[in-house]
């Protein structure tokens, strides 16, 4: 009992841990050790040791698909950081600054997040297509309509229309974080910054920024383990294969391509090494990702054990 | 004390946290118990009325069963009319057996559910048209159904190849079959006094004299791995079936000559603009809609996708493509619409074949035909509408290029990956000639020797 | 503080006012096209509206009994949503409030979570519940879920550590509990990053599709995503169905989350701390 009184952190961790580790954690490493087998899900396990990660790393045609799809991961984390939090940002400090519609414009940015991933889709397309698409027909009509283009299918603009998606779909999710962020900053502290002429954009800088930094760092840290594991846009539309030449491939759809194949209604073969292959670039992106988050939460918090 | 408190409000906590699940619990396993008890119900129901049932069957023991369905997911809105209609018919054939259809057959959910070996009662499965029903059956996953002897007298050869395994039968026969065809514009063609082509000589005129009046010949979608793929699907046969079917048999010398021919067809018809422009930037819902809108002629899309057409109020036709012979081509497909396997864990394993025979019965392939379409396979089912006779006129059932490139495929061979994936785009952009798609292909195959 | 904003704040608020038309158009775009025949959608796509009807709307709510979809999601989502706050907020007090060893640690271990595909530990889980007994069961979903707290806790625990200490303290000083702080004092303050989280995690619980399919398999259990997904699969042959099904599962939702989603936050939180 003593031993536990001097630890009260510990009443307020058990369950979460407990349950966490139950539901969450076990099954991960349960089905981690998957990437040491030659194993397509069904037939005979065969172990292989570490040579399921040999072979990713060997087999040149393997290891291509693989840097590529990381590649697009990274572009799509990098214009993340850069383009959209700044935008989540001014659009929480807009609603926050009690700008008139502000929920309205709440409930608007955050609303595609409702919407089924394939009706986005499909509504871009009515509105985007090259053949159909309204969009260009209003290009038309306004007499700019040379400028007509398939917007959804620039070639070489895959990976930024999958990132623009992705950004219009998830831009409300950080804005509603910065917001309860900015709602925690004490009033007293905005208010007299306010009555000391501070403008508009002087509290943004020097009061708010501040306030808001670790969020915005957390959020970056999100950003990159989401860019790593999203990939229904791409899915959807590049197919399994990731596009032409894969260009809009990203980590988590290599993953699901290798663990799961294409199943269409045609059939075709799954490999008989996929289950185990997938695993082992589940592994190997779990990596990445886990070293990163390291880093990160090492450097953020090294002040706190102190 | 006050640490005292706190560890009572804390255990407290624990105790809600474990109540509130043992109460999501008891209150979800409304839907569970909802079937143990049905069953039970069942069982004491079908007690009571033994003397006054009917025996459909003398070797069924008087017993009442639920079987457990696992219908196909992803087809759920298609296929649901027509299951309802087939299971209402099973039952009322064998009262004593009592169907629990669920559309939880997905990929995913079946993986799972042989991974931790929870297998429904039956499942659909897909033949012999991917690996994995082989898979599984030699895993033992799946019932054999051997020793009921099911009559194959009204099968093709074709139908009961796809539902054995090793000399044994595992699954129901396919009775209709699915392949890629042309839709067209009925209006379109007559306002240009165009017919359907006899030859693919015809078609090729059809496609210049549409192109020459500043039509769009073909709407097609480029930038969807399968909506780039069904265009060749359909000229392959029609244009090099000999050399898919040397292929597919393994010969060692394959004259590869039709099939250069074939290819540079392909990249011709984007090249001449037949295909419409920007193609590798239109994806395949929006070549749907722009025919069906009657900006393009025609478009090429698989019978199973008639519904689209023929509800969308176009006047649309739709015919099988011609090769330089004269004779219509279709490809082979076999639809997996009505074919399921039982688990070899079933409790009921005759119950279960029971469904199984029902589905190869003439009876239930009639109900799917007049709820689902499709072409039979099999010759005494009745076809009475226009659209299915359209489709059910080909005179050769030609090779699927992605089947026959499948049964290549191996660990480090995959030539349907790098067919769909390398050689049909840079055929359709003009980065690859007949000759050079050939060669990429013959580089794949031999590596699966 | 609304005055002196700049000729800057000006224009960006004129965009974000076209940007927000921009969604409303989108949404009025779905919504007006759910409300044509099927027909009319695949072969009039732009042409003049003729036809409108709630036709769609019928089939949805009578044939597939949206309703009952509606309610299972709800139960799920409220269940999921209170043991997740409770898990969530508990262990991020614990990491942001209190010193000791392997603290970041602990952080790192909460965020393992998000760092695998979730259809990759799917079958072990699944023996999991099958052991339990709660394969076809809602109470499936709702622990996977409620206990899916990487996220919540990951951006709780910043919140919980800028608190001020002396309030802690001071209520130390009164003789309050350990847990009589947190419920009383910590959690009221928490509460605008509490409904931040709140509202990020109901989207995520209220669309995820790849845990109902696998656990559920009953219709009488299904949620909306699957009714959604019925539709979609094959777009093209039930595009009608597939904007109808769209707008009921997207509409009633923002409606709330406009209106209520101050009150149901409060009862979350009532429901998860205050008890």
């Amino acid at each position: 009992m003593n031993w536990i009184k001097k630890r009260p952190y510990l009443l307020f961790l058990t369950p979460g841990i407990i349950l966490y580790s139950i539901f969450v954690i076990y099954p991960i490493f349960a089905a981690a050790n998957i990437s040491l087998y030659k194993w397509n899900g069904i037939g005979k396990r065969v172990f292989v040791g570490i040579n399921n990660y040999i072979e990713l790393f060997t087999n040149q045609d393997l290891f291509n698909q693989m840097t590529n799809a990381l590649k697009n991961s990274f572009l799509i984390f990098a214009l993340t950081v850069i383009f959209v939090i700044p935008i989540q940002i001014i659009m929480a400090y807009i609603i926050y600054s009690k700008a008139r519609g502000k929920s309205f414009f709440q409930a608007a940015i955050f609303s595609p997040q409702f919407i089924a991933t394939p009706i986005i889709v499909f509504i871009f397309t009515l509105i985007f297509d090259g053949n159909i698409g309204l969009f260009n027909k209003l290009l038309e009509v306004a007499g700019f309509g040379h400028l007509a283009k398939p917007w959804l299918g620039i070639p070489k603009m895959g990976i930024y229309i999958v990132w623009g998606m992705i950004s219009w779909a998830g831009v409300g999710v950080g804005m509603i974080y910065f917001l309860g962020a900015m709602k925690m900053i004490a009033f007293e502290e905005m208010e007299s910054a306010y009555l000391e002429g501070a403008g508009f954009w002087k509290r943004l800088f020097y009061i708010v920024l501040p306030n808001i930094k670790m969020t915005a760092l957390n959020l970056v840290l999100i950003s990159y383990i989401i860019g790593m594991t999203i990939f229904d846009y791409s899915y959807i539309l590049g197919g399994i294969s990731g596009g032409i030449k894969g260009s809009v491939d990203v980590m988590s759809l290599f993953f699901y391509r290798m663990a799961f194949g294409d199943s269409n209604p045609l059939g075709g073969v799954i490999s008989d090494n996929s289950i185990g292959m997938g695993t082992t670039i589940a592994c190997v992106l779990f990596f990445m990702v886990f070293i990163v988050s390291m880093v990160q939460i090492l450097i953020v918090y090294r002040k706190e054990e102190e | 004390m006050r640490k005292m408190k706190t560890m009572k409000k804390t255990l407290s906590l624990l105790l809600v946290a474990a109540l509130l699940m043992s109460v999501f619990t008891a209150c979800s396993k409304d839907g569970k118990t909802d079937k143990t008890d049905t069953k039970q119900n069942d069982n004491t129901k079908a007690e009571q009325n033994d003397s006054s049932k009917k025996e459909p069957d003398s070797k069924t023991e008087e017993k009442q069963v639920t079987l457990v369905v696992w219908g196909d997911t992803a087809n759920q809105a298609t296929q649901e009319t027509t299951f309802t209609a087939l299971n209402k018919a099973f039952e009322d054939k064998y009262p004593n057996i009592k169907l629990d259809y669920q559309y939880s057959g997905s990929y995913e959910a079946l993986n799972v559910a042989v991974q931790s070996d929870s297998l429904p009662d039956l499942f659909w499965v897909q033949g012999n048209k991917t690996n994995k029903m082989k898979e599984m059956a030699e895993g033992g996953y799946l019932l054999n159904l051997d020793k009921y002897n099911f009559e194959t007298s009204r099968f093709p050869d074709e139908c009961i190849q796809y539902a054995t395994e090793s000399g044994s039968l595992y699954c129901s026969f396919p009775s209709f079959f699915d392949y890629a065809l042309m839709y067209y514009n009925k209006d379109m063609f007559q306002k240009y006094n165009l017919s359907v082509p006899e030859t693919w000589d015809d078609f090729v005129n059809i496609l210049e004299t549409l192109k020459s009046n500043g039509e769009t010949p073909i709407s097609f979608g480029g930038k969807g791995e399968f909506d780039r793929y069904w265009l060749m699907g359909v000229m392959g046969p029609a244009l090099y079936d000999n050399v898919l079917g040397q292929i597919n048999d393994r010969v060692t010398d394959v004259d590869y000559s039709n099939m250069v021919k074939g290819f540079n067809y392909y990249r011709e018809f984007a090249e001449k603009g037949y295909l419409g422009e920007n193609i590798e930037a239109t994806d395949g819902t929006g070549a749907q809609l722009a025919f069906m809108n009657g900006k393009a002629a025609m478009i090429v899309d698989g019978t199973w996708s008639n519904s689209i057409y023929s509800e969308s109020g176009l006047n649309v036709g739709r015919f099988a493509l011609p090769g330089e012979d004269g004779l219509k081509y279709s490809q082979y497909g076999p639809s997996n619409v009505n074919t399921y396997a039982a688990s070899s864990k079933t409790k009921y394993p005759d119950e279960a074949a029971k469904y199984i025979e029902f589905l190869n019965s003439l009876e239930a392939q009639q109900i799917v035909f007049d709820n689902f379409g499709s072409i039979p396979m099999v010759k005494d089912i009745e076809i009475a509408d226009e659209a299915t006779k359209e489709m059910a006129d080909f005179d050769v059932v030609g090779y699927n290029i992605y089947n026959v490139l499948s049964s290549w495929a191996g660990e480090n061979c995959a030539p349907q990956d790098i067919f769909l994936g390398d050689i049909l785009p840079k055929l359709m952009m003009s980065e690859y000639n007949g000759d050079e798609a050939v060669a990429k292909l013959k580089d794949e195959l031999a590596k699966g020797n | 503080m609304n005055k002196h904003q700049g000729k800057a704040a000006g224009f960006i608020k004129a965009f974000l006012w076209i940007y927000c038309s921009f969604i409303v158009f989108i949404l009025g775009y779905i919504t007006y096209n759910s409300l044509r025949p099927k027909s009319q959608i695949l072969s009039n796509t732009f042409g003049k509206p003729t036809g409108l009807s709630f036709d769609n709307y019928k089939k949805l709510i009578i044939d597939d009994k949206f309703f009952r979809y509606f309610g299972n999601s709800a139960i799920i989502l409220i269940a999921s949503l209170v043991l997740l706050i409770l898990l969530s907020s508990l262990t991020a007090y614990g990491i942001a409030r209190y010193k000791f060893k392997m603290k970041k640690f602990v952080r790192i271990f909460f965020l393992i979570g998000l760092m695998f595909p979730v259809q990759l530990g799917i079958v072990p889980i699944f023996l999991i519940m099958s052991k339990l007994g709660l394969i076809n069961n809602m109470a499936s979903v709702i622990l996977i879920s409620g206990t899916n707290v990487s996220m919540p806790v990951f951006m709780l625990s910043n919140f919980f550590a800028g608190l001020p200490k002396e309030m802690q303290e001071a209520a130390q000083i009164d003789g309050a509990g350990e847990w009589t702080i947190f419920q009383k004092i910590m959690m009221p303050l928490a509460k605008p990053v509490v409904m931040a989280v709140c509202i990020t995690v109901s989207v995520q619980i209220w669309n995820q599709f790849f845990i109902p399919l696998i656990f559920i398999q009953s219709d009488k259990l299904k949620t909306i995503p699957l009714l959604v997904t019925k539709y979609t699969n094959n777009l093209m042959s039930s595009i009608n169905l597939a904007l109808a099904i769209s707008v009921l599962s997207t509409i009633p939702i923002l409606i709330i989350f406009i209106f209520f989603s101050n009150k149901i936050i409060d009862g979350v939180m009532a429901g998860a701390v205050k008890g």
